[in-house]
């Protein structure tokens, strides 16, 4: 449970607060380097952090991310025209760069140079094997990427998908790995799964004994159940600052995956959850179960599927009654998403009831809140800003001897990173 | 007129408020029981300001419990209703129909914390074809059901033939019921030649109000003298704490019910029972519209689809603001007063037009609104004698004053109405009251 000030600490996101001065220290995915196909395509509408901007990719192909409204008389840059390495204000002309500068302004006489002192907001932006990275902080030389290797080989796989809450109720769902033997796989009996599967130890023991460790790049935890065999059944999953996530999944063997999951906070109550997967050579992209609406133009229109808290999210209450799944919605992220909207936009933490298996959310809320707060007394740069190789983490299950250190036993599958081509083999 | 802190006193019933816990002193109608199967889906309840889940456990008892799950928020809605009680589908705690935590299976079977863990459940009742819920203090020990002649007499002779949501506030919903003298204007036909199908038609226009308390609200006399000498009397009652009667005939007595949602929304039943026959026809609510331009319907008409994700999917009716009630104006020119198509819509439309919450600062009260100014005096000195010293509003002791009927009837001039019509109000007699001569118009 949290205070009503504590739970403001920890979701609010906006310009001046102290969360949202967290993440403005780190560089995070903004958009995806296909949501601006050219030079000089139309700009797109991006929310970030509670900011309205637009973005464009200029005709030398460099992306900017600027202010959405001209600084002259505030009309929307989004109806302006990307021509010749600038973004053109349609209302008096007004043209921009994609470092903000003012490279034209002809609605003022010529030998005005009132164009040199005006700037509009821009953001940098770096493109890296498909994501357009944002930098919206106050350093003036920016911190290094992460090294999130997912998001670090030429073959990639990116799903983008539209959360209507807030950015922290997200993410603690994948601190949250035990709701998966409920919520997603409930279904699923001793008689209905492989015996010694990973489904049938959990399938088992629905209930599990919590590791919580925390970490240069966040927290870390380690979830254990005992086999029918006298060994022990753990995940494995890793929360990664400033909103990064790797988690078990469903069938995942421990460092099989470059992969990581990011909540990007449109603003308090919209999140865009990225799902980044470096491919191994003869790999392809997953069936998502989903069906996405296509993308519009507006703030919110990007990344919506047709399930929706207006249709239920298309719940089939006689599948959920017969146990074909255990909700009766289709798709994993789906059953996510039905939870945490049900919650509200903003859950309010002063209302809930954590037990034992809830400490990974006690902890990284706790992490969270510690190094917003320190941020703003001393400056305290937050965890793995400085450190990007704090960052070479993978997530999974795996079977282990009983009475091992986890956390040591694990260290080379979890810590692996492979440079250059990944592997065929899968690990584990 | 009221002040400003006379109409929030008077409107609104989130929890805290005085009138929201006046209302929570009594059963209110929430559903009908067929819409909650044994095991089956759990629906979005919202009563009094409050969000809630009402399903039905295995051995058929109603719960209505609390929206989210206290662990982590999660929506109930999505739960799972199963073998004695509803789970979560997140990390399946289960609760049962008392609000007690069962089953907490991703706690180690050694925790207790199961058993420090319970939901707010209010007690629910299926009675009369309608589930009710009481969200009051004595859960323990709930008072009786209003003990209403519709819920004592055979499913045969009665009808819920009307339910749907008003999107306004319920004291102005209720008013609409109590205000006699609106009926033949607002629900006219524009000709007296016509036919009534278009609407109905009195030559006299105004009556003479006369008021008195009764033990579970009051009861109110129209009284419209007619040229003969005789006197044609609309009598009706309302009861605490939001029900509203028009007059009966022969053939039905009728039953409003204006239950709150919340401050900006209000759940209507409409019913009709008969004291001794049978009544022909559907007993459920029918959305049949007419055909013909001007002729009227006492149904609301057709219902939206299902409109998920919100409270009462099922109850949102088409005829409502966003179709302008479905106002048609050759028909509002050449048939009838308003051109919207059923009658009960078009008091929705009025009500509505109020704004959410009617701001009673502004309006002009004449001698025709004598029962609104009483009904509302009523509800605000209960509302403060129970916040002041627990005073038990009227009817939450008595459910048996509940047993009460309107009258519409022609009395020789002079005749003291409530000594002849007594009889027929509270029950006593099965007997409609004899009309002394024929009403002018119709």
């Amino acid at each position: 449970m949290l205070t009503h000030e504590e739970n403001e600490l920890l979701c609010r996101v906006g310009p001046g607060t102290p969360m949202g001065t967290l993440m403005r220290e780190y560089w995070f995915p903004g958009l995806q380097s296909i949501e601006l196909p050219e030079p000089d395509c139309p700009p797109v509408r991006i929310k970030l952090l509670g900011e309205e901007l637009v973005a464009f990719r200029d005709s030398d192909n460099n992306v900017g991310l600027v202010d959405n409204y001209c600084p002259h008389r505030r009309a929307s840059l989004f109806f302006g025209r990307n021509e010749e390495s600038g973004l053109r204000c349609v209302y008096h002309g007004w043209k921009f760069d994609v470092n903000g500068d003012c490279v034209d302004m002809p609605s003022e006489p010529a030998e005005s140079n009132f164009k040199d002192k005006v700037r509009i907001k821009s953001y940098r932006c770096h493109e890296r094997n498909g994501i357009i990275w944002v930098y919206m902080g106050p350093r003036e030389v920016p911190p290094a990427l992460p090294e999130l290797e997912g998001n670090m080989h030429e073959r990639y796989n990116i799903t983008v998908l539209l959360r209507n809450c807030n950015w922290m109720q997200g993410l603690e769902g994948e601190m949250d790995t035990i709701h998966v033997t409920f919520l997603h796989l409930g279904h699923l009996t001793i008689h209905n799964t492989e015996p010694g599967s990973m489904e049938y130890h959990q399938a088992q023991n629905r209930y599990g004994n919590f590791s919580v460790k925390v970490t240069e790049h966040g927290t870390s935890y380690g979830m254990v159940r005992p086999t029918e065999s006298g060994e022990e059944y753990w995940r494995v999953g890793h929360i990664l600052f400033p909103f990064y996530a790797m988690v078990p999944g469903i069938g995942n063997p421990l460092g099989s995956n470059a992969s990581f999951l990011a909540y990007v906070p449109m603003d308090d109550h919209h999140t865009l959850e990225w799902g980044v997967r470096a491919l191994r050579p003869g790999d392809e992209p997953r069936d998502q179960l989903r069906d996405y609406v296509p993308n519009g133009t507006g703030w919110y229109d990007r990344y919506r599927i047709d399930q929706t808290w207006a249709n239920d999210y298309q719940i089939d209450r006689e599948a959920q009654k017969n146990m074909v799944s255990f909700t009766g919605i289709k798709g994993i992220r789906q059953q996510d998403m039905a939870m945490t909207e049900s919650m509200g936009s903003i859950y309010d933490r002063t209302k809930e009831h954590l037990g034992t298996t809830d400490q990974m959310i006690i902890r990284t809320r706790r992490r969270y809140m510690n190094a917003a707060r320190a941020l703003m007394e001393d400056g305290t740069p937050p965890p793995g800003l400085e450190t990007p190789w704090a960052y070479h983490q993978r997530s999974g299950q795996a079977v282990i001897p009983s009475g091992v250190d986890w956390w040591e036993y694990t260290k080379d599958v979890r810590e692996r990173f492979e440079v250059g081509e990944l592997a065929v083999e899968s690990g584990g | 007129m009221l002040t400003a802190e006379e109409t929030d006193l008077l409107c609104r019933v989130g929890p805290g408020t005085p009138m929201g816990e006046l209302m929570r002193q009594y059963w209110l109608p929430a559903a009908y029981p067929w819409e909650l199967e044994v095991d089956g889906q759990p629906q979005r309840v919202r009563l009094l300001g409050e969000d809630l889940v009402a399903w039905r456990d295995s051995d058929g008892n109603v719960a209505f419990t609390q929206q989210r799950c206290p662990h982590r928020g999660a929506g109930f809605f999505f739960g799972r209703n199963e073998k004695g009680g509803l789970r979560c589908a997140y990390h399946g705690w289960k609760f049962d129909v008392n609000g007690d935590c069962i089953e907490m299976p991703n706690e180690p079977p050694t925790s207790n914390f199961k058993n420090k863990m319970h939901i707010t459940s209010y007690k629910g009742a299926d009675f009369g074809g309608v589930t009710w819920c009481y969200m009051g203090p004595n859960q323990e020990d709930p008072p009786g059901l209003p003990q209403f002649e519709w819920c004592l007499v055979p499913e045969e002779q009665r009808k819920h033939y009307r339910r749907f949501i008003y999107e306004c506030n319920w004291m102005q919903a209720l008013e609409g019921e109590l205000d006699s003298t609106h009926a033949p204007i607002l629900h006219g036909r524009l000709n007296p030649e016509d036919s009534p199908k278009y609407g109905g038609y009195t030559v006299e226009k105004f009556a003479d109000f006369f008021v008195e308390k009764t033990e579970a609200g009051l009861v109110y006399g129209a009284e419209r003298k007619q040229p003969d000498g005789n006197s044609y009397w609309r009598a009706s009652h309302f009861l605490y704490p939001f029900y509203g009667m028009f007059p009966a005939t022969q053939s039905r007595v009728p039953l409003s019910i204006y239950v709150p949602i919340d401050d900006y929304y209000t759940m209507h039943f409409g019913l009709e029972w008969h004291p001794t026959e049978a009544l022909p026809g559907s007993r459920f609510p029918t959305p049949d519209l007419p055909d013909e331009p001007g002729v009227l319907t006492p149904n609301q008409g057709p219902w939206k689809p299902e409109q998920k994700g919100t409270f009462y999917a099922n109850w949102w009716p088409e005829i409502s603001p966003e179709t302008d009630f479905h106002m048609d104006l050759w028909a509002k020119k050449h048939r009838n007063f308003t051109g919207i198509p059923s009658v009960r819509q078009q008091d929705a439309a009025i009500e509505w037009s109020m704004g959410a919450i009617m701001d009673r600062t502004k309006e002009h009260l004449g001698t025709a609104d004598a029962t609104i100014i009483r009904a509302r005096r009523m509800l605000l000195a209960s509302a403060r004698a129970l916040v002041e010293d627990g005073t038990v509003p009227p009817g939450v002791e008595s459910p048996e004053a509940y047993n009460v009927r309107s009258v519409a009837v022609v009395l020789p001039g002079g005749v003291n109405w409530m000594e002849a019509l007594s009889d027929w109000f509270f029950g006593r007699t099965s007997e409609y009251p004899e009309s002394a001569g024929s009403l002018t118009g119709q």
